[in-house]
């Protein structure tokens, strides 16, 4: 065949960079895969090794949430976490007057419990915690009402509960669930939107991101009745904060410029070409 | 016809031989090839990947990996297919190979840019196998990199980023080149209503690149800087915008779909007429409507983030704009069907193959409308459905054109002629494969199974065996279809310059084509689809 030697040398260089690639790759699963135990603890810890420290989300799946610390319920009383976690739970750490997507978290929560194919109170219960410490237990109560009309009537009240704290024993919480949240001027927050299942033991099982899909919210209550913490899927992690537009502009214009000064780059090398071809083909003439 | 001398004898520039002769060859024909077997390679490779997946799902628990194996080949299999093989095969393949020819000239405008395309093709997929391998591994925020994941996570975001941004570079040089080749090279007697379909969508595909890739590139540029200097250009502490990077990045991911499925709509075009004896119907609406989709196409990208909380007012305009995209496209689907209707059709693998995307196509668009509208997008988003719609697109349309070009131009590009009998079993393997393996999928989707997942609950069972099943079928068509086409090189059954009886230009050089393509002046038709001469040689018994 006229070009068989360019098969052979292509594919020589592809598979042996694939190989190559296969088995490095291996080598490093190897290490990774001695027990899906060990893979968590390393997530955990590279976690633990960035600079920053600033990570809206540091998960810590595998971790115990501290289950002694006290809250208030929506009808006033207090209760500990441990009194609630004696099963599988969904925690959504959110404030109950947001103007932004904390409602819409809380909907979709609503949206999502009604289509699950486990029984709440039996199988699993769960928890709206505000992580804003000025928000009091008639709020708690006034939101309750609200998100139970949409996930129906069918579902027990008691087994979502609704809770408000003081900052320190917010902080405690969110910090074991490696959550992070930020007080602006304008007393709005800033903070990501996802929610985390523990087991009935309080250990971080997954983090559940995007629009807290039914079935992502199963796979997780079924790890949790498992007890075995697992990876998360990265779907889009979703912030909830004061939007402004005008804000923006200088980014935009930053994009802008360069894109220009990329497309005049391109432009550029090919008007010279063209130059040259022109003025080749001049000559040869 | 005198014998000539095929591209294969005759190294450009001259004197080179050997490996050297294909290397650094100026020739597009050649150049088609190298892309070819590059880009069948890491289909195979992604393909594999694939089946892999579908195999551990085919039971519910750990079958034959666990979650991390599977988050990596999942993000292998998407990243090599979207990249490095759905996006540049029908242009970089049948686009460079056939565009000069179809246009009447003897080459691309810039030959040496187009070999500078080629090695920054062969350079961006190899940067994206060492990325998947060295440091801390492939990144595991899907192909999108999403901020803030892809700016907080420790894995090798930053090389996958840069190469996808060498991939985008090299397929506006080649979109460059085909512009310029449109425009400057084009045979004198060639009015813009002569020329062929497929260099009309080729062309459409062109601008796309050109003027999508670089905000693309600019914005994959910025998620490097932010997490080398965490400037905090897109994390809301810092006064930045997350939203804004997924506005930025849909901006080119969104037409890039086009860019998949466009040049595929050109290469039906081209093999529905010729299988009719017909001309094609409508020939000016379709090439207004590539150009309309390439228009519309650009516009509907925040179609993607109905469930990131954009206003209800943009959600409604976006999804309004979606739906129009849907009248370009079902206009190509209304004229093939018509191009058919009283035609004198003639069976043959390229047709079936055609025939096979219009229908799956014609599912991927509807199912698409699904997901355009925004009540029933908020009830199957991230679901399997999702998963089933964007095959339906991407493999049921690209991938079957991919598929039917490579039947109907193989004769030409290598002068030989294929088993039938072999090529039609495969494709009808493939084809029912292909059913099974992603209409499990559609259902799965309805009933809320999440995408992404390497495991589900019981009740999903059925769905995934079957799904797995399929995608058995599916390979084992694929590689029938292929072994097919290799066996033709053993048989080496010699193909007539005109073996199916075509109209355009690449049909009067012989096959495979002289370096310089054209033996003669070519001889442009006034209309690219008249077929009285090929009918009047069916009656006079010659074909």
């Amino acid at each position: 065949m006229k070009h068989g030697s360019l098969i052979v040398y292509l594919y020589s260089i592809l598979l042996l960079f694939l190989f190559l690639g296969v088995g490095m790759a291996y080598a490093q699963s190897d290490k990774m895969n001695h027990s899906e135990h060990a893979m968590v603890t390393q997530e955990a810890e590279s976690a633990e090794q960035t600079p920053d420290g600033e990570k809206w989300i540091k998960e810590k799946t595998g971790e115990y949430i501290p289950l002694h610390i006290e809250f208030v319920a929506e009808d006033g009383k207090k209760v500990t976490l441990g009194s609630i976690i004696d099963r599988p739970t969904i925690i959504l750490p959110i404030y109950f007057y947001c103007p932004a997507i904390c409602s819409q978290n809380l909907a979709n929560l609503a949206e999502a419990m009604k289509k699950l194919s486990f029984v709440p109170g039996k199988d699993y219960r769960a928890i709206a915690l505000s992580f804003n410490d000025v928000e009091t237990s008639e709020v708690a109560s006034r939101a309750k009402e609200n998100y139970l009309k949409i996930v129906g009537d069918d579902f027990p009240p008691a087994e979502w509960h609704f809770l408000t704290g003081t900052i320190n024993n917010i902080r405690a919480v969110t910090d074991s669930l490696g959550f992070r949240f930020k007080k602006m001027d304008d007393t709005t927050f800033i903070h990501p939107s996802a929610l985390m299942i523990v087991d009935a033991k309080g250990r971080i099982i997954r983090y559940v991101y995007g629009s807290f899909l039914a079935g992502d919210v199963e796979m997780a209550l079924l790890d949790a009745q498992k007890g075995t913490p697992s990876l998360s899927v990265k779907r889009l992690l979703a912030f909830c904060f004061n939007y402004d537009p005008d804000a923006n502009k200088p980014l935009f214009q930053t994009v802008k410029v360069s894109v220009l000064v990329l497309f005049g780059l391109v432009l550029g090398f090919v008007f010279f070409y063209f130059r040259r071809k022109t003025q080749k083909e001049g000559r040869d003439d | 016809m005198i014998k000539t001398e095929s591209f294969y004898d005759t190294p450009s520039p001259a004197g080179l031989t050997g490996i050297r002769a294909w290397l650094l060859t100026h020739d597009h024909k050649r150049l088609g090839l190298m892309y070819m077997w590059a880009i069948l390679f890491w289909f195979v490779i992604a393909m594999l990947c694939g089946l892999l997946l579908r195999t551990e799902l085919m039971s519910q628990g750990k079958t034959i990996m666990g979650p991390e194996l599977y988050n990596s080949l999942f993000t292998l299999h998407g990243v090599i297919m979207v990249f490095l093989f759905v996006i540049p095969a029908i242009p970089a393949i049948f686009g460079n190979f056939f565009l000069p020819i179809q246009l009447g000239t003897d080459d691309v405008f810039f030959p040496r840019l187009n070999l500078f395309s080629w090695y920054l093709f062969m350079f961006g997929g190899l940067l994206a196998l060492i990325s998947l391998f060295s440091g801390e591994g492939f990144p595991d925020t899907g192909w999108t990199f999403y901020v803030p994941f892809s700016v907080e996570v420790n894995t090798n975001v930053s090389l996958t980023v840069m190469a996808a941004f060498t991939l985008g570079m090299s397929s506006m040089l080649t979109g460059l080149n085909f512009i310029t080749t449109f425009h400057r090279m084009r045979d004198k007697q060639m009015g813009l209503m002569q020329i062929p379909l497929f260099t009309w969508s080729l062309y459409a595909t062109a601008w796309v690149q050109i003027l999508a890739t670089p905000v693309i590139s600019i914005t994959l540029v910025l998620v490097v800087v932010e997490r080398l200097f965490s400037v905090g250009l897109f994390d809301p502490d810092k006064g930045g915008d997350p939203i804004l990077y997924q506005h930025l990045f849909w901006m080119y991911s969104h037409p890039a779909v086009y860019i998949m499925i466009l040049p595929g709509m050109g290469v039906i075009s081209e093999i529905i007429p010729v299988f009719s004896r017909k001309s094609i119907f409508g020939y000016k609406a379709i090439v207004w409507s590539s150009m309309g989709i390439a228009v519309a196409g650009s516009l509907v990208w925040a179609h993607h983030m109905y469930t990131s909380g954009m206003s209800d007012v943009s959600v409604f305009f976006f999804s309004l704009l979606t739906f129009l995209v849907a009248i370009p496209s079902a206009v190509k689907v209304f004229s093939w069907v018509a191009t058919m209707y009283k035609g004198s059709i003639e069976m043959t693998p390229p047709l079936l193959l055609s025939l096979i995307f219009i229908y799956l196509f014609s599912i991927g668009g509807l199912t698409g409308l699904v997901l355009g509208a925004v009540g029933p997008d908020i009830h199957v988003h991230d679901t399997h459905f999702v998963v089933s719609h964007f095959h339906f697109v991407m493999f049921g349309g690209t991938g079957f054109a991919f598929f039917a070009a490579l039947h109907f131009w193989w004769p030409k590009m290598f002068g030989i002629m294929y088993d039938f009998k072999k090529a039609y079993i495969g494709s009808i393997l493939t084809a029912i494969g292909f059913l099974f393996h992603y209409i499990p999928m559609f259902i799965l989707g309805m009933q809320g199974m999440p995408r992404r997942y390497y495991d589900y609950l019981p009740k999903y069972e059925t769905g995934n065996f079957l799904a797995g099943f399929g995608a058995y079928l599916l390979c084992i068509g694929i590689l029938i279809m292929f072994a097919n086409l290799f066996m033709s090189f053993r048989q080496r059954e010699p193909a007539s310059s005109n073996p199916w009886g075509g109209t355009t230009l690449e049909w009067t050089v012989p096959s495979p084509p002289p370096l310089h393509n054209f033996v003669d002046k070519p001889q442009v038709m006034e209309f690219p689809y008249d077929f009285s001469e090929i009918a009047a040689q069916v009656k006079r018994g010659e074909r």
